[in-house]
């Protein structure tokens, strides 16, 4: 039976594998990005979009930057140039950054009431949001022998602001802080945040797997005036379909439902999804409904589409990717 | 009688220590490793990721994607049954299932992210035959991806040469059989091929190549969610 088994993986693994290592080796200097370009038709106009975004490690130092040109119709092209971030990184469990960072703190996929100092994104693509702020972070990360704690981490963040720095986080001029206890608490993710800004803000979330294939988080944050709560859930079957579903209060008192269906390789096609996105906002009476597939090529390429139906306006997008 | 059921959990533990020199054989206590994965579909066309793996102990590990451009930077952690993805455009760490697939293809996340067998298994029964062992192995707990294993060990090597996984005890989820056995340094030999086919995706194979496998002893710290979007950082 030995023999037979020697055969036959012998057999089919006779140099037919080649696995040049050395090109995968640790070096100096490292980039990525990617090129996006999509096409959104509307009823009444249409839009085209591309963005640039490249990305380089420098020693300790980190960069993102993306470029963008958009056209819409009857509106001559604009350009924009983000830096999303730009900062220096050292240490290992002891870390500090200093520079521009997103540190997007939270459990949410869709919306995070304790991202207190994040920037919003959109619920229904928020991949695409990755401008940080100017910031100092020192974080202190420790292991436990336990079974109670596992671990922890301590975030301390100042963000300085003024008319002209961070200046869409506040004007005043101020450092502002913020901190993060972080712990694995019997296999649950639990932070405590804190922010002192132009107002004191504390936030709780939590994320735990109730069963395996089940996974249910929380956020909860409040000030002296309002409060934000997110409950969510994700589900995921043995075929690969998984359901993302949130109900969430913004701050400001809108309250909104997400959810999304996403069916990995439908009908046997490998590196494809379709989903169903959906995002009604119970206060203002309002929904997004979007219908889509994409495939993953295997030279780089990534194609997306969808179809959306909405109380305001249809549209329809084709989004092509090339990462290198 | 008597006699036989006091000797049974000796033979239980005895059982449980050559599921031990496997996973000493297949994975040190402490090590980094570079792994390509490859998907075949049934037309022959392949997609490739490589990934840098770090193991600690019998209960950690941590990948972080080195390729595809699209996948770059992505990683994954492991502590005990608990899993996480981290992808830099989400950028927060997200909860994951061992059932699913980061990688797609017929490896899911427990093949992917390894424990040790005896960390997830008992050995119910040996059957020594000849230059082989066949090693039948039941789940400590329902979390584990597979209820049961089939494990054809080489005595010489004292590594696997086949695994058959099952959901239940008739039902097949894949085949896994290990190749090609290498000398990585440091007196880490173990096979550097692992090929994986499944009844449930006719036509469809994963095969795993171990490129480098080698000591390196790591700080508790570097296994945890607040670490894992800097893994890039401890690379060599």
């Amino acid at each position: 039976m030995k023999k037979w088994l020697i055969f036959l993986t012998s057999s089919l693994f006779a140099n037919e594998f080649d696995f040049d290592i050395d090109s995968f080796e640790k070096k100096t200097f490292e980039d990525s990005g990617y090129f996006r370009s999509d096409l959104t038709l509307r009823e009444n106009d249409s839009l085209i979009n591309s963005e640039l975004n490249y990305k380089f490690n420098f020693k300790e130092i980190n960069s993102d930057i993306s470029t963008f040109l958009k056209k819409e119709e009857s509106i001559k092209f604009e350009r924009d140039f983000i830096v999303n971030e730009f900062y220096a990184n050292f240490g290992e469990s002891t870390n500090l950054i200093i520079g521009k960072k997103a540190l997007k703190w939270g459990k949410g996929y869709a919306y995070n009431p304790i991202a207190f100092i994040d920037r919003e994104k959109d619920p229904l693509e928020p991949e695409l949001y990755k401008e940080g702020y100017i910031l100092t972070n020192l974080k202190y990360i420790k292991s436990y022998s336990n079974e109670i704690i596992k671990n922890s981490a301590f975030d301390l963040t100042i963000i300085p602001t003024d008319n002209n720095l961070n200046e869409d986080f506040s004007t005043k001029k101020s450092l502002n802080v913020a901190m993060k206890y972080y712990i694995l608490f019997y296999d649950t993710d639990i932070d405590f945040i804190f922010a002192n800004s132009d107002i004191k803000k504390y936030g709780i979330d939590i994320s735990k797997n109730i069963f395996e294939n089940l996974e249910f988080h929380l956020e909860y944050g409040v000030d002296k005036y309002s409060e934000s709560y997110l409950f969510g859930l994700k589900y995921i079957n043995e075929y690969d379909l998984s359901l993302t579903l949130e109900y969430y209060k913004k701050w400001d008192k809108n309250k909104i439902l997400f959810a999304k269906l996403n069916q990995k390789e439908p009908f046997e096609l490998i590196y494809s999804n379709i989903y169903l996105k959906y995002l009604k906002n119970d206060t203002k009476n309002r929904y997004r409904v979007q219908v889509g597939f994409n495939y993953d090529f295997k030279n780089g390429f990534n194609f997306d589409t969808y179809l959306q139906n909405s109380n305001i306006e249809d549209e329809i997008r084709v989004t092509l990717f090339y990462y290198f | 009688m008597k006699f036989l059921f006091l000797l049974l959990p000796i033979l239980l533990l005895a059982n449980n220590e050559i599921l031990q020199k496997v996973d000493k054989n297949l994975q040190p206590e402490s090590y980094q490793s570079l792994r390509k994965l490859i998907n075949i579909e049934p037309d022959g066309t392949k997609k490739e990721f490589v990934l840098y793996t770090i193991k600690k102990g019998s209960d950690r590990v941590a990948s972080l994607f080195l390729s595809p451009a699209s996948d770059k930077g992505r990683s994954t952690l492991r502590l005990g049954d608990n899993m996480w993805l981290f992808i830099p455009t989400v950028a927060k760490p997200l909860r994951i299932a061992s059932i699913q697939s980061v990688t797609g293809g017929v490896f899911n996340n427990s093949d992917i992210l390894r424990l040790d067998f005896s960390i997830e298994y008992d050995t119910k029964k040996v059957k020594d035959d000849k230059d082989i062992y066949i090693l039948n192995l039941e789940a400590k707990n329902d979390s584990v991806a597979y209820k049961f294993l089939e494990m054809t060990i080489d005595k010489k090597s004292m590594t696997p040469l086949k695994i058959d996984c099952y959901a239940s005890k008739e039902i097949l989820i894949k085949t896994i059989l290990y190749s090609n056995i290498k000398d990585f340094g440091d007196g880490i030999v173990r096979p550097s091929v692992i090929e994986t086919v499944s009844p449930l995706q006719k036509g469809y194979k994963s095969v795993m190549i171990f490129g480098k496998v080698s000591k390196r002893e790591f700080k508790d710290e570097i296994f945890t969610l607040e670490f894992l979007p800097k893994l890039n950082e401890i690379r060599e």
